[in-house]
C-alpha cells in the first residue's frame, strides 16, 4: 500500500509491522513524534507491546537491556543528547549481545543550544558495538527498521538506524508499505539462543577474568566481521519479498565519473539530485553513498575506489580537531590497503545548515580544480 | 555444583559470558550476615481502639472496594458501627501517623459510612442454632449488648435483661438524640439482637433474684453506671436540683419536659454534663455551666467540648457549689465559691483549691448535676465495690464462679467503645469458661507502629483543600467512592498490604509470594536488606544474627 | 535514470502559527499523490508558535524528489494570512513570476509583479463555522481555490486528501474547498 508518510512515522509503522514487544523511549525532539505515536498505539491495543514509561533515555535503554534479555523484541528511539545519555549501557547492550533496535533521529549536539540535524551524535557511538545505518529516504527507513531487527537478532548485534532530524523525520513523502502478513513471514518472532528464565536460572554477563574478558570481546568483533554476510542475506530476502534493497556503498554514475562525491545521509539525496542535474550539462560526477559506518564496508568501499578518479568526502559531522567522521574511516580503509588515492575532505550542513546543489556543485568545482588540501569547511563564514 | 570450566577454543565458548547451565546451586543465602523477618507492628489505630477494631484491617478491605468483608470485619470487633461512627471519641483517629504528614485518616468518617452501609446493604449470614448452653446478659447497654452478640454468634442460648422498656441502656435514654437519633440506633440494635430473648422492664434485684440466675450457665452483669454522685453540700436534696443523668433519661423516654425562659445551672465537666447543658439549651433554657477546674482539665471529650462552646452557653471555670437555698419565690439560690489549681492530685490533674473570700451567689429556677455517676451494686447484699476492681469475693457464691462482669462497672474510662470491648472479652471469657479454660487477660506486648516505621517516600500528599470538598462538601454523607478514596490514604502502619515491593526489588528473586504473604528463600537471600529498606509500611526487619 | 529537474514544481504556503499551515501543505502533497505525483512536503523546521509566521513547503515531480534542502524561490506561494507579504523575505522566497493563491477579498497593492489568485477564505470559513471567530481555519478554503489555479490537480483529489487528512468537521471543509474552488478570481 502507498502512502505519503513522515520519516518518524515510517518508523512507527515499521515498528508496529515488526511487532516489537517492549518499547521504552523517552521524548526529545525531533525523535517525540516516534515515541508519541507507539505509545498511542501500544495503549490502543493497535499493538500488542508494553510500552515502558521511563525518566531518562538512560533508564530507556536499561529498561530494553533487561527486556531483551528475556528474549523479546524490543525498540527504542532518541536524539542527540538522549543518545549521549545512553552511552554506558550502549555497551553493555552489544557486550550482551542483545539484539536491541533503535532509531536516532540525528541532531546535533549541544553547546550552543540546537534542536537541527547533524550526525554527530550517532557517529560519537560508533564505538559502542552497535551496528549503524544511516538512510536517505522515508522509504529506506521502514525498510531498514524492519530489516534491522532480522539482522540484529540473526548476527546478536544491536542496531541503530539514523536518519537526518528535520530534512528527513518530519519531510513527508509517498511510502510503500508492506502488508502485515507478508513482514509476519519474513520476521517471525525472536527465538533467543540465552534468555533469563526464573525456572532455569543462569547467570548472564557476571564477572569475567582476564582470562576470558579477550575472547569475548573476539567473538564480538568477529561477529561484525561476518555481520555483512548476514545484512546482505536479509536484504536478499527482503527484495524478494518486496523488490526492494539496499547496498552497503551504493554507487551512482560512477563507470565513466572523474569526480565522486562520498557521503550519507539526505546530503547524499541531494547530491544525488545535483549529479543528475550536473550531468545534463555534461559533467562527469558521481556518487558513493554509504549507507553502513559500523560494520564499515570497507571491501566494498575499495572496490569502488579507482585510480585516476578523483574522491572528495562529504561530512555532516565533526569531531574537532580531527575532522570528519566518515572521511576519518576512508581514509583508514585506504591507507590500510595501500590505496595511494588521497580525498578531499568536506565539512557542512552542521547544526541544521541546508546543504543546497549549490554547495555541492562547488565541491565537485573544488575536486576538480585543486590538489586535496586538508579540511573544507562548506559555506562557513569568511 | 560449581565447576571451573575450562575452555580449550574459542568454539568452545558462548558468544557471551554465561553460566553454562543452571546456577541454583549457588546458594547466595550462605553470604548472609542479617536476615529479613516479617514482624507486623500494631498499628496506632488497632492500638487505641478500645473496642479491639482492625482499623487497618478494614480499611484495606475498603481500599479494595469489598465493603462486606470490611463490615464483617468490624463486627467481629463491634457489634455497633453506627452507635460508634457518631458517638466514639476516636482515639484512633487522634493518633494516626499520617496527620503530621498531611491529615489523618477521618476514621469516624469511615466507621459512619460503614455503620450505615451495613444498615442498608447488609443481610446477616444465619446464626448458629442455639446449643445447650445458657447465659443470662443483665442490663442491655453497650457491654450488655456486645457480650449477648458474641455469645449469641457463637451459638449460645441467650437471655437479656434490662430494667427499661428499650435496649440500649445509655445508647437509648443517655445520649441526646441530636448526637444519637434513636430512628437510627434501633435497626443496629435489632440487628445484634436477632437471636437474642429480650427481657424488658426487668431490673435485677427487684423484678428478679439470684434464684431466678440458676438455670443459666454463666452469668454476664453489665448494669453501668446510674447512680449521680453526690456533691456534699447543703441543699443539693432540694426539689430543683436534680441528677442531670435522670434529666437526660426522662427526654430520651420522651416525656415533655420545657425549660422555657427557665435559668438552668449545669454543675460539671464530664461528657453527661454537656449533654446535660446542651439538651438544656434545646429544651429553651438559659443554660449556665459550672466547672471547678478549667476547660484544658474537662474530662468530656474535646469534640463535645468544642461543640458546647459554639452554643450559647455559659461557661464558668474555677468555680464551685458551696450551698444551695430555696428562696421564696421558688428560685434557688446557689452560692459558689472560686477555686485556683493547686497541687496535681491522683488523676494527675492540677487539684482544685478554694479562694478564701471569693463566695458569689447565682439565682436559678433548676439545678442539674452531673459531677459522675458510680455502678449502682444494691442488688448484692454486700455490693461491690463502687471503684477499682469488681470484689468477686463479695458476691453470694451460687452466682460467684459462673459471673462475668463489663462495661461502667469496671474500673475503666467510662466510654462506648471501652463497654463494647469489654463486653466482648467477657464474652471470650464465658465462651472458654463453657469449655473448661480461662483465658488471662493478655499482657500488652504490642510494637506500636509509629512515624518512622513509614516510609514516606512511597506515600503522596493530598491536596488537603480538594480532599476537605470531597469528604465534608455533602453534610457529611460520603459515598463510596469518597470512602474508597480516603480508604486509600491508610498507611498500613506496621502491617504488610501486599504491596509487592520486597517481592519486586529483591535482586535474588529470594521473595517468594505464597498465600501467607511473602516468604523468604533463605537458600538465596544474601541479607542485603533492600526488602526491609523498601517496605512501604515497616512490616520488616533485618535481624542482626544471620 | 531520467531527470526532470526543470519539471519540479515547488511551493511555499505563507500563514500563521494556527491557521493549518503545515496542514495545507501535507494534505495538498497527498492530493498530488493521488493525482500520480511524487511529492516531498515539510515544515519550516523549528519551533512552532501561534500567531507567528510560519511557512511549509512542497515539492510536486512526476519522478521521486531527491532534492532534499529547503526551498529558496517558489514558484507558486499559498498565502493564508495577507499580511505576510510585507515582510522583508517574502518576495525574496519567489520567483519573478510566481503564480499566487491569496486569501484576501480585494486585491493588493503591493504585489503586482506575480500571478495573483484571490479567494475570501477567510469569509468561507466564517460562515461555514472552520475554526473559531478570532482564528477561522482557512486552510482547505485555499486549497480549493488553489486547485482551480494550479492547473494540474484535480478538485476530486484535493477533495479525497481533504477527507483522508482533515480530523474534524469533514463535510464543513468540503464546503470550504468548493467554494472556494467556484469563487476564487484572478484580479491583475
Amino acid at each position: 500500500m502507498k502512502k505519503v508518510v513522515s520519516g518518524n512515522e515510517a518508523t512507527s509503522l515499521a515498528v508496529k509491522l515488526s511487532r516489537a514487544q517492549v518499547i521504552s523511549a523517552y521524548p526529545i525532539t525531533p525523535q517525540t513524534t516516534i515515541s508519541e505515536k507507539l505509545s498511542e498505539i501500544c495503549g490502543s491495543g493497535e499493538l500488542d507491546a508494553r510500552f515502558v514509561k521511563v525518566e531518562s533515555e538512560h533508564s530507556a535503554m536499561a529498561t530494553l537491556i533487561g527486556a531483551s534479555s528475556t528474549g523479546v523484541r524490543t525498540f527504542t528511539a532518541t536524539s542527540a543528547q538522549g543518545l549521549a545519555l545512553m552511552h554506558e549501557l550502549l555497551f553493555w547492550a552489544s557486550g550482551a549481545r542483545l539484539p536491541i533496535v533503535m532509531v536516532d533521529v540525528n541532531r546535533a549536539m549541544a553547546a550552543p543550544w540546537t534542536i537541527w540535524c547533524d550526525q554527530t551524535d550517532s557517529v560519537a557511538q560508533r564505538d559502542t558495538g552497535w551496528m549503524q545505518f544511516y538512510c536517505w529516504s522515508n522509504q529506506e527507513i521502514l525498510d531498514s527498521v524492519i530489516c534491522s531487527f532480522k539482522i540484529a537478532e540473526k548476527s546478536s548485534i544491536p542496531c541503530m538506524i539514523c536518519y537526518d532530524g528535520f530534512f528527513i523525520s518530519h519531510t513527508n513523502e509517498p511510502i510503500d508499505i508492506p502488508e502485515q502478513k507478508q513482514i509476519d513471514k519474513f520476521l517471525p518472532p525472536r527465538k533467543a539462543e540465552y534468555f533469563l528464565d526464573i525456572d532455569n536460572p543462569q547467570t548472564f554477563s557476571g564477572g569475567t577474568l582476564p582470562n576470558y574478558f579477550m575472547e569475548i570481546r573476539y567473538k564480538l568483533h568477529d561477529a561484525f566481521e561476518k555481520a555483512q554476510g548476514v545484512i546482505n542475506d536479509v536484504y536478499d530476502g527482503y527484495n524478494k519479498l518486496t523488490g526492494r534493497s539496499y547496498e552497503p556503498i551504493e554507487p551512482y554514475y560512477i563507470d565513466d565519473a572523474d569526480r565522486v562525491l562520498i557521503t550519507s545521509g539526505s546530503a547524499a539525496s541531494t547530491v544525488f539530485h545535483t549529479v543528475n542535474k550536473m550531468r545534463k550539462s555534461g559533467e562527469k560526477v558521481g556518487m558513493l553513498r554509504i549507507r553502513q559506518l559500523r560494520p564499515f564496508p570497507e571491501k566494498e568501499l575499495l572496490y569502488y575506489i579507482k585510480p585516476n578518479i578523483k574522491y572528495g568526502a562529504l561530512d555532516r559531522n565533526l569531531s574537532p580537531g580531527t575532522g570528519g567522521v566518515f572521511s576519518q574511516e576512508i581514509r583508514s580503509v585506504l591507507n590500510r590497503n595501500g590505496n595511494g588515492n588521497r580525498i578531499h575532505e568536506f565539512i557542512a550542513g552542521l547544526g541544521g545548515r541546508d546543504i543546497t546543489t549549490n554547495n555541492i556543485e562547488e565541491i565537485f568545482k573544488r575536486i576538480g580544480n585543486v590538489e586535496p588540501d586538508g579540511i573544507n569547511w562548506v559555506g562557513l563564514l569568511k | 555444583m560449581s565447576k571451573f570450566i575450562v575452555f580449550k577454543s574459542l568454539d568452545d565458548m558462548p558468544d557471551i559470558a554465561v553460566s553454562k547451565a543452571r546456577m541454583d546451586w549457588n546458594k547466595t543465602g550462605s553470604w548472609r550476615s542479617s536476615t529479613p523477618r516479617r514482624e507486623d507492628k500494631t498499628p496506632p489505630c488497632n492500638f487505641n481502639c478500645p473496642a479491639g477494631e482492625d482499623i487497618r484491617g478494614y480499611l484495606d478491605l475498603l481500599k479494595h472496594g469489598k465493603i462486606k468483608e470490611a463490615f464483617e470485619l468490624i463486627l467481629q470487633t463491634n457489634p455497633m458501627p453506627l452507635v460508634c461512627g457518631r458517638v466514639c471519641y476516636h482515639p484512633c483517629q487522634s493518633q494516626c501517623n499520617r496527620e503530621n504528614f498531611d491529615a489523618a485518616i477521618d476514621i469516624r468518617l469511615m466507621e459512619k459510612f460503614m455503620g450505615e452501609w451495613g444498615l442498608e446493604d447488609y443481610t446477616p449470614p444465619g446464626l448458629p442454632s442455639p446449643g445447650s448452653k445458657k447465659a443470662a446478659v443483665i442490663g442491655a447497654g453497650p457491654s450488655g449488648l456486645s457480650a449477648a452478640y458474641y455469645l449469641r454468634r457463637e451459638g449460645v442460648n441467650v437471655t437479656l435483661f434490662d430494667e427499661n422498656e428499650h435496649p440500649g441502656g445509655i445508647l437509648y435514654y443517655g445520649i441526646p438524640s441530636y448526637r444519637l437519633p434513636n430512628d437510627l440506633l434501633k435497626p443496629e440494635l435489632d440487628r445484634i439482637l436477632q437471636g437474642i430473648a429480650f427481657r424488658s422492664r426487668k431490673r435485677f434485684g427487684r423484678d428478679f433474684g439470684i434464684g431466678e440466675l440458676e438455670k443459666y450457665d454463666a452469668v454476664f452483669l453489665g448494669t453501668g453506671a446510674h447512680k449521680s454522685k453526690v456533691m456534699r453540700i447543703n441543699g443539693e436534696d432540694l426539689p430543683g436540683v436534680k441528677s442531670g443523668l435522670d434529666f437526660l433519661k426522662k427526654v430520651n423516654s420522651g416525656e415533655k419536659v420545657f425549660l422555657d425562659g427557665k435559668d438552668v445551672i449545669v454543675i460539671g465537666g464530664g461528657n453527661t454534663a454537656c449533654d446535660v447543658a446542651r439538651t438544656a439549651y434545646r429544651l429553651g433554657g438559659n443554660v449556665s455551666m459550672m466547672y471547678r477546674r478549667t476547660v484544658a482539665e474537662m474530662p468530656a471529650f474535646a469534640e463535645e467540648i468544642e461543640q458546647l462552646k459554639s452554643e450559647p452557653i455559659k461557661l464558668e471555670f474555677l468555680v464551685a457549689p458551696s450551698r444551695i437555698e430555696k428562696t421564696g419565690d421558688g428560685k434557688l439560690k446557689n452560692l459558689y465559691i472560686r477555686m485556683k489549681l493547686g497541687e496535681p492530685d491522683e488523676s494527675g490533674r492540677s487539684r482544685p483549691v478554694p479562694v478564701p473570700g471569693s463566695e458569689f451567689e447565682v439565682m436559678a429556677d433548676i439545678v442539674f448535676t452531673a459531677i459522675g455517676e458510680d455502678p449502682d451494686l444494691s442488688f448484692f447484699d454486700s455490693a461491690g465495690k463502687s471503684s477499682g476492681d469488681f470484689d468477686f469475693a463479695s458476691v453470694d457464691k451460687r452466682l460467684r464462679d459462673k459471673l462475668f462482669v463489663g462495661g461502667d462497672i469496671l474500673p475503666n474510662p467510662r466510654t462506648v467503645p471501652h463497654a463494647v470491648g469489654s463486653g466482648r472479652l467477657a464474652a471470650e471469657k464465658i465462651l472458654a469458661f463453657f469449655d473448661g479454660e480461662k483465658i488471662e487477660q493478655p499482657k500488652s506486648i504490642a510494637v506500636v507502629a509509629g512515624p518512622d516505621d513509614i516510609n514516606l517516600r512511597y506515600f503522596v500528599k493530598v491536596n488537603l483543600d480538594k480532599r476537605r470538598k470531597n469528604l465534608y462538601g455533602g453534610d457529611g454523607v460520603i459515598g463510596e467512592a469518597q470512602a474508597i478514596e480516603e480508604a486509600n490514604r491508610c498507611f498500613s502502619c506496621g502491617v504488610c498490604y501486599s504491596c509487592n515491593n520486597c517481592y519486586n526489588f529483591c535482586p535474588d528473586m529470594a521473595v517468594i509470594k505464597s498465600s501467607n504473604g511473602y516468604q523468604i528463600n533463605l537458600d538465596y537471600c544474601k541479607g542485603c536488606g533492600i526488602c526491609a529498606n523498601e517496605c512501604p509500611c515497616g512490616s520488616l526487619r533485618m535481624d542482626e544474627a544471620g | 535514470m531520467g531527470t526532470t529537474v526543470s519539471a519540479m514544481k515547488e511551493i511555499t504556503v505563507f500563514g500563521r502559527g494556527g491557521q493549518g499551515t503545515v496542514v495545507a501543505a501535507e494534505i495538498l502533497a497527498e492530493a498530488y499523490f493521488h493525482e500520480g505525483f511524487y511529492t516531498q512536503s515539510f515544515p519550516s523546521f523549528g519551533v512552532e508558535r501561534r500567531g507567528a509566521p510560519v511557512t511549509a513547503f512542497l515539492r510536486v515531480d512526476k519522478e521521486f524528489i531527491y532534492l532534499r534542502s529547503m526551498i529558496y524561490k517558489a514558484h507558486t506561494g499559498l498565502i493564508l494570512s495577507p499580511d505576510v507579504v510585507n515582510s522583508p523575505t517574502f518576495k525574496p522566497s519567489l520567483v519573478g513570476n510566481a503564480t499566487l493563491v491569496i486569501n484576501s477579498g480585494r486585491r493588493l497593492p503591493e504585489i503586482p509583479e506575480y500571478k495573483c489568485h484571490y479567494v475570501d477564505a477567510t469569509g468561507i470559513a466564517l460562515e461555514l463555522g472552520l475554526g473559531s471567530k478570532a482564528q477561522p481555519l482557512v486552510n482547505t478554503a485555499m486549497l480549493g481555490a488553489f486547485a482551480r489555479v494550479c492547473g494540474d490537480l484535480s478538485l476530486e483529489n484535493v477533495l479525497k486528501a481533504v477527507e483522508n487528512k482533515v480530523p474534524l468537521n469533514v463535510e464543513k471543509n468540503v464546503s470550504a474547498v468548493k467554494k472556494a474552488y467556484k469563487t476564487v478570481a484572478r484580479i491583475e
